[in-house]
């Protein structure tokens, strides 16, 4: 028994106690934010998270994103390569709206609202990332301090733009008359 | 959106500070919500347009020696709707508990 505390309470059992607990929850969490699909915005957010939790506390925050991962990360991709795409909208059956019921037609008019918003936000997004590539290309912004924050600004649009087109293409394939 | 008991407790947190920017571990911590389940709810809010999403900017992220944060604000759709939500949840018995707090020393 005696030995089995020496062990407990001995100098390398702590330093490999301070290992796993100090160093290990930022290489696990690397790991696990790989089972997101290479664009996902989660990806930079866990690991951007992971140093605002208490040091004691990340360890175990680290081993519920492994639920976030499995969830929202791996399913979607297990089953984007398991279940065919779907089909273009030339090849569905489609109903003329006029002949539609009015709960059906109500239903479209809400997707058509949603998509009109989706396409408004992007173009807005496109825009700003006009006018932010026009700036980033001239020389006096070459060497600026506020460079950094320009390219991240560009960064996060870039993203803003991929997640809304899968948003925009998830709509599609959801029209209510489908 | 289903109205679940967290889904309130998150629309609770956000509509605390209504015009501010919301971050992942100080939204866990004031909703009281598991992160895992909080970030589920998010991205839904996300795509249904009730919130924007950011990223902190380079150079706060690098004084503080870190990876820069994500952060999320309230839209003027998600203002609207998260508020009904709370009207709804405040009529539903289910979520009494949550938004009527009980009062000490008065039992019920």
């Amino acid at each position: 028994m005696s030995a089995v505390i020496f062990h407990v309470i001995s100098w390398p059992t702590l330093g490999c106690a301070l290992l796993v607990w100090g160093f290990a929850p930022g290489v696990v969490l690397r790991l696990i934010v790989l089972l997101y699909p290479r664009d996902h915005p989660r990806r930079r957010e866990l690991i951007g998270e992971l140093y605002a939790y208490p040091r004691i506390e990340r360890p175990f925050w680290v081993a519920e994103q492994l639920e976030t991962a499995l969830f929202g990360g791996l399913y979607p991709r297990i089953a984007r390569h398991l279940h065919r795409s779907p089909a273009s909208p030339s090849q569905r059956q489609t109903t003329q709206v006029s002949a539609a019921s009015p709960a059906i037609r109500e239903r479209i008019k809400v997707w058509e609202a949603h998509l009109a918003r989706i396409a408004a936000n992007r173009a807005d997004v496109l825009q700003e990332m006009r006018a932010l590539r026009q700036m980033l290309d001239e020389p006096r912004w070459w060497y600026s301090t506020t460079r950094g924050s320009l390219l991240a600004r560009l960064d996060h649009l870039e993203h803003r733009d991929a997640s809304l087109r899968r948003l925009e293409q998830a709509y599609r394939d959801q029209h209510p008359d489908w | 959106m289903r109205r679940t008991y967290a889904l309130v407790q998150v629309a609770l947190a956000l509509l605390d500070d209504v015009g501010g920017r919301h971050w992942g571990y100080e939204l866990s911590k004031r909703s009281g919500v598991r992160s895992p389940v909080m970030y589920r709810i998010l991205q839904s809010m996300l795509d249904e347009g009730w919130l924007a999403d950011g990223w902190e900017e380079q150079i706060q992220a690098g004084r503080a020696k870190r990876p820069p944060r994500r952060y999320y604000e309230l839209t003027d759709a998600g203002k609207t709707e998260l508020g009904a939500v709370i009207a709804e949840a405040r009529r539903d018995a289910r979520f009494r508990p949550l938004l009527a707090p009980p009062i000490a020393g008065i039992s019920t």
